[in-house]
């Protein structure tokens, strides 16, 4: 019965108390408030000299953080809200990211961002974007986004463990959701085994699957879309890797292989983005086993609104998604 | 005749060394055989000596920036990891692949954006105090970069949390071609006084100085574990990087009277002429061979450098 | 006025919470600011105070979950007043629902129905009419229809009409490979979705855009994995031909009859499992092969033929009616075999043979005529 924020506050408490050179950084973290979403709730109490809370400083204390991972510490950086993020660009781009390239070192260098994403609240043009796409195409930074389907106290744990920098991006609806696991998954999943895995589901375990899903982060049209095609008699096979810009798992050509028809969907707005890539990949690696061409769903290319409706027709919504499934399997 | 103590004759060296091997980039550089330019720091090597010597070079931490050369060698005396480096070799302290303006050896880092070397500069202090190492942390800055945010934010988070941080303006008086009066307003000395942080100031023409007063701020910033901000007023005598000189070449004649070479090596030949003339002698030597070895040395191979980057 | 409570937002991120308890009796007179309940989420807990004053009805038990929004108590003018106008109607809370999905249950198709039979140009009155009005029209009842509609004919090689497609892995990754992918491609029913080999430098590479996914023994995993239907042989010679094939059939692993679509297969002619068939060969009527024989091209197996399993043949070997070749025969290129002969399993007929008598067992026949310089 663990929540997607329940796994986030165990892993920290025991990578603090495990780890004497791990530290949390960040606006607000300190209790009794614990956080704007509440990731950091208990910490301060337990580890006064481990959790710091910041100043509204996101390039200085990004930057502080370099400096401390540079000399060993490993430091676990909280932005509030994701589109934050841009104010610390400089200090993730041109140090974070080369550091270890440009001084041609063996440093031991540990970073981890985190942060919350993702609209659906109506919180606005401002707080409500998933601005991943900045960041994926610079070389050197790993870009993680687990979903409601892995375990993201356990990836955050193998992000900060792992050396370089990690950008850590959470969906903030995913917070108070539970867990989905193959012990109370409605659907078949599975995980792979690498550290950063990749989610595999399908709504018929039988049946070949007529479609192949990919997307990441918070996806919370899946559960229903998967229910929908089902009653369509529509299989679908849908692969949610949990790290966004390392080598694509071969699940996904293989998958795609099969079915000769992809679909894939992220939050993020407007061309350019990080299906693009994946189609690109795809195409190339298998053109003459597409029945159709690759289709990429996006948030529409302008800004957040706040009012919900034209909030929900913003974003990727299950009404779009199913379409274009028809669209494509036509 | 007084004796002079066995550090000024050190300080001169290094000082000389600087001076010569920056004087030798800028001779490569015009022969054709560095790519790239370089930032050199003729007419402020005062400061990076009369500092760096004011530290603990086995545990302190510096954060240098695109002028990094004076404080580089200053640090660890590698006049051939350097120029091998500002020759694109292998051989290079950082394998010719960070170039002049990203260096890193030991406690030793640049990075060529500025500003957001302040913050790193934070980062090591704070790591260094939790650690209990008594490590401090030196920063150099130029009053170019205090028009950067993030150096303000940096001064507040030192001040707050109380870290071992040493800033050190080098205050030459121009940001590129950009001089002072047009880029900044009010007393650049004085802002970090609104942080709460302890000020110094100081002409750079003397090294001695200069480490005086660095050997001071120093120790108070170990022992007192919060930060100070030194203000070190110099010039530099040669461009910003190559070409980009648009002073008054009155301005640079009048500021190469105030040249710390040349009042120090007065003073030491009076002393000992033959030994200034071995000390430059060697340090000449020295240079002429790294700049031949470095010629015959090759650069990183591709397949080390674009397929993992073991080094 | 009497009024409605309603559950309070406490939480951004919350939109259930638990209602711990009440701090007023039922029909007690409440004051306007007064304490009246205590919510707790998963953060904090809430004390919720009145809004007004009036006698409390409350409309949930303590302990129980609420949702945002939801009505949880009123406050009347009188006590014992009727509440039932004050709550909201049954169609209002349906309306008041902002993200319901539309019901799919009234459709007549499923989607995937529609789009089976889009693409397959069936009349869709014509399905209808078809079935009765309270049966769903699904993908197998269009499947059944179009089955029933099709002509089964020899000219379809491939076996049975399926809508779906077989997945082929392809075992060997050199030369023969390629000329199986070059059959694959003219046929839309099979598709290769890999090729394993055990030459290291193949690893991670395509041919003719098909990736090598690791070595052979790679073979058992993926078949359990889902990864293909069938297996494909791009294997050439004896004995590494048969010796794959029963290793991997052991495994359980079934093999594919590639055909290229040039190839006449006659009437009641058959085949076993696994066979390799290029260009222009004919399988006359009333012949039978049995498995994992590879048929280059131009190679006449012609009616009434017999031949077993794991033959190999050079391009252009042509037998007339009523030969019966055995197991694990190899024939060379421009052979020519004479009506009602037999060859015994794993004999050898090099290039240029005419064949004009049986041939034992374990034999190898060479043409006569043999050209040096």
């Amino acid at each position: 019965m663990t929540t997607y924020l329940g796994s986030l506050q165990l892993h920290l408490q025991q990578l603090l108390s495990v780890d004497s050179t791990v530290l949390v950084m960040g606006e607000d973290i300190l209790d009794p408030y614990g956080g704007a979403f509440k990731v950091t709730k208990g910490l301060s109490t337990k580890f006064p000299d481990r959790v710091i809370t910041t100043p509204i400083s996101e390039a200085g204390f990004i930057g502080v953080a370099n400096g401390m991972a540079l000399r060993g510490l490993k430091p676990i950086v909280e932005i509030m809200f994701g589109d934050f993020i841009t104010l610390g660009a400089d200090q993730i781009i041109n140090y974070a990211a080369k550091f270890a390239a440009m001084y041609q070192s063996a440093l031991d260098y540990h970073l981890v961002i985190r942060m919350p994403v993702g609209g659906g609240r109506g919180y606005g043009p401002t707080h409500s974007q998933c601005l991943e796409k900045l960041f994926l195409g610079i070389p050197h930074i790993t870009i993680l986004a687990p979903s409601i389907y892995h375990d993201p106290g356990l990836l955050l744990a193998s992000a900060i463990q792992q050396p370089g920098p990690a950008l850590f991006l959470e969906h903030k609806l995913l917070y108070s959701q539970e867990l989905i696991t193959p012990a109370n998954s409605a659907f078949a999943v599975d995980l792979s085994d690498e550290s950063f895995p990749l989610v595999r589901l399908t709504n018929n375990t039988e049946k070949t699957a007529d479609l192949t899903l990919i997307t990441y982060g918070g996806a919370l049209w899946l559960p229903a879309l998967l229910q929908k095609m089902a009653e369509e008699e529509i299989w679908l096979d849908v692969l949610i890797p949990s790290s966004l810009n390392q080598k694509a798992h071969p699940s996904i050509s293989a998958s795609a292989s099969h079915t000769g028809r992809v679909v894939i969907v992220e939050e993020g707005a407007g061309p350019f983005g990080w299906g693009a890539q994946i189609a690109y990949d795809l195409q190339h690696a298998m053109l003459n086993r597409l029945t159709a061409p690759i289709a990429v769903i996006h948030a529409e290319n302008t800004i957040i609104p706040a009012t919900q409706a034209l909030e929900q027709l913003h974003l990727p919504n299950l009404q779009r998604i199913e379409q274009k499934i028809y669209e494509v399997l036509s | 005749m007084q004796s002079v103590p066995a550090l000024e004759w050190h300080l001169y060296q290094q000082m000389y060394l600087i001076r010569r091997t920056e004087e030798t980039l800028l001779d490569l550089f015009s022969q054709g055989l560095l790519f790239g330019t370089v930032h050199t720091c003729i007419g402020q090597e005062a400061i990076a000596v009369g500092v760096v010597n004011a530290i603990d070079k086995s545990k302190d931490v510096i954060w240098s920036n695109h002028r990094g050369h004076g404080h580089f060698l200053a640090y660890c005396d590698n006049i051939e990891g350097l120029i091998a480096e500002v020759m694109g070799k292998e051989t290079g302290v950082c394998r010719g692949i960070g170039g002049s303006q990203h260096l890193h050896y030991n406690n030793f880092y640049t990075n060529g954006i500025l500003g957001g070397t302040v913050a790193c500069a934070v980062g090591s202090a704070m790591a260094e105090k939790k650690k209990n190492s008594g490590a401090i942390t030196v920063v150099f800055l130029g009053d170019g970069a205090m028009g950067e945010g993030i150096v303000y934010e940096s001064l507040n988070m030192a001040s707050l949390w109380k870290l071992p941080v040493l800033f050190v303006l080098e205050h030459n008086q121009y940001a590129q071609t950009t001089p002072t009066s047009l880029a900044h307003t009010g007393d650049l000395s004085n802002r970090p006084k609104a942080f709460g942080i302890e000020t110094r100031e100081i002409k750079a023409d003397n090294v001695i100085s200069v480490n005086r007063l660095a050997q001071e701020c120093a120790h108070k910033v170990r022992t007192q574990q919060k930060p100070l901000f030194i203000t070190m007023h110099t010039y530099r005598f040669a461009p910003h990087s190559k070409g980009d000189d648009v002073r008054p070449a009155a301005e640079i004649e009048t500021a190469k009277r105030s040249d710390p070479l040349t009042h120090l090596r007065w003073a030491l030949a009076q002393i000992n002429e033959r030994r200034v003339a071995s000390i430059e002698n060697e340090v000449d030597m020295r240079i002429i061979e790294a700049v031949e070895t470095a010629k015959q040395q090759l650069v990183l191979a591709p397949e080390m450098f674009f397929e993992g980057r073991q080094p | 006025m009497s009024v409605l409570l309603y559950a309070p937002m406490v939480n951004v991120n919350e939109e259930q919470m638990n209602l711990v308890e009440w701090h007023k009796q039922p029909k007690e007179f409440v004051n306007k600011g007064e304490l009246l309940a205590t919510f707790e989420t998963t953060k904090s807990t809430y004390d919720f105070h009145a809004t007004d004053s009036g006698f409390f009805v409350p409309l949930v038990e303590a302990g129980s979950q609420v949702t945002v929004g939801e009505v949880i108590a009123a406050l009347t003018d009188q006590p014992d007043e009727d509440i039932q106008t004050l709550l909201p109607s049954e169609t209002e809370k349906l309306e008041a629902k902002p993200h319901s999905l539309q019901q799919t249950a009234g459709n007549r198709w499923t989607r995937k129905a529609e789009i089976l039979a889009k693409r397959h140009n069936v009349p869709p009155q014509e399905m209808e009419s078809l079935t009765s009005a309270d049966v769903r029209i699904t993908e197998e009842v269009v499947q059944a229809y179009l089955q029933q509609k099709s002509t089964t004919t020899g000219k379809q090689a491939n076996q049975g009409f399926s809508n779906a497609t077989e997945l082929i892995l392809i075992l060997g990754g050199g030369n023969v490979a390629c000329l199986v992918l070059d059959i694959l491609a003219r046929i839309p029913q099979q598709t290769a979705v890999a090729i394993l080999d055990d030459n290291p430098a193949l690893q991670n590479t395509t041919v003719m855009g098909v990736p090598v996914l690791g070595n052979l023994d790679r073979a058992k995993s993926l078949f359990d994995q889902n990864f293909f239907d069938k297996a494909a042989l791009a294997v050439g010679i004896l004995p590494a031909r048969r010796e794959l094939f029963e290793k991997l059939s052991n495994l359980g692993i079934p093999f594919a009859n590639i055909i290229d679509p040039s190839a006449i297969i006659g009437v009641n002619a058959s085949m076993g499992i696994g066979n390799m068939i290029m260009a222009f060969c004919r399988l006359g009527p009333e012949s039978q092969i049995g498995d994992n024989n590879f048929l280059s091209a131009y190679a006449n197996i012609e009616h009434h033929n017999r031949m077993g399993s794991h033959c190999t043949f050079g391009p252009g070997v042509a037998m007339s009616g009523g030969v019966t070749i055995g197991n694990s025969v190899r024939f060379g290129t421009g052979i020519f075999i004479e009506p009602r002969l037999t060859i015994g399993n794993n004999a050898v007929i090099a290039s240029g043979v005419t064949l004009t008598a049986d041939v034992p067992e374990n034999t190898v026949v060479r043409a006569k005529a043999n050209f040096h310089w």
